[in-house]
């Protein structure tokens, strides 16, 4: 049997590896 | 790079609906291209969250949530990993995918670069993923 285990992400890894993200959050703000 | 394919989990995946022989061939049709162009890492689909489990973390706690998940879009069903030389490449690619709901109807795939080993810089814990040939 094979299992994946997934790393989930959190705001401040977010941030850290998604330059884009904040931009779309601010975008969803809007 | 490598590029992983994330194929998003519909009612149907979560439901435990095997994938009908039409999306079997499309998929497989699809792959044997990539295997072809030199660029399939590795791709395989997800059983349904109904047989995972999550752990959540606090600290030093950890709590063990069974599944099923609800939150059907944020769930992935499948994934296929490529190599190529650019993020133009792997769109091309990701374009090419078919759809990957059980029906035929709304699906969603999303693509993420994969961080490669040298992006994190010198560390000695770095070259210990390097001897397992991981990462």
């Amino acid at each position: 049997m094979r299992f994946m285990v997934l790393v989930k992400a959190n705001k401040e890894t977010k941030e850290l590896i998604e330059p884009e993200f904040k931009e779309q959050e601010k975008r969803l703000r809007r | 790079m490598r590029f992983m394919i994330v194929v998003k989990a519909t009612k149907d995946s979560e439901a435990g609906v095997m994938p009908h022989e039409k999306i079997l061939g499309e998929m497989a049709k699809y792959h044997e291209e990539l295997q072809k162009a030199g660029v399939l890492l590795d791709a395989s689909g997800l059983q349904a969250t109904s047989k995972g489990w999550r752990i959540k973390y606090s600290g030093q706690k950890r709590t063990v949530v069974d599944g099923p998940f609800t939150e059907a879009k944020e769930l992935i069903a499948g994934y296929t990993i490529i190599q190529v030389k650019s993020k133009e490449e792997a769109m091309e690619w990701a374009r090419r995918f078919p759809n990957p709901s059980l029906d035929g109807k709304e699906g969603e795939i999303e693509v993420r670069q994969l961080f490669e080993l040298d992006d994190f810089g010198p560390s000695e814990a770095v070259e210990r993923f390097r001897k397992m040939d991981v990462g």
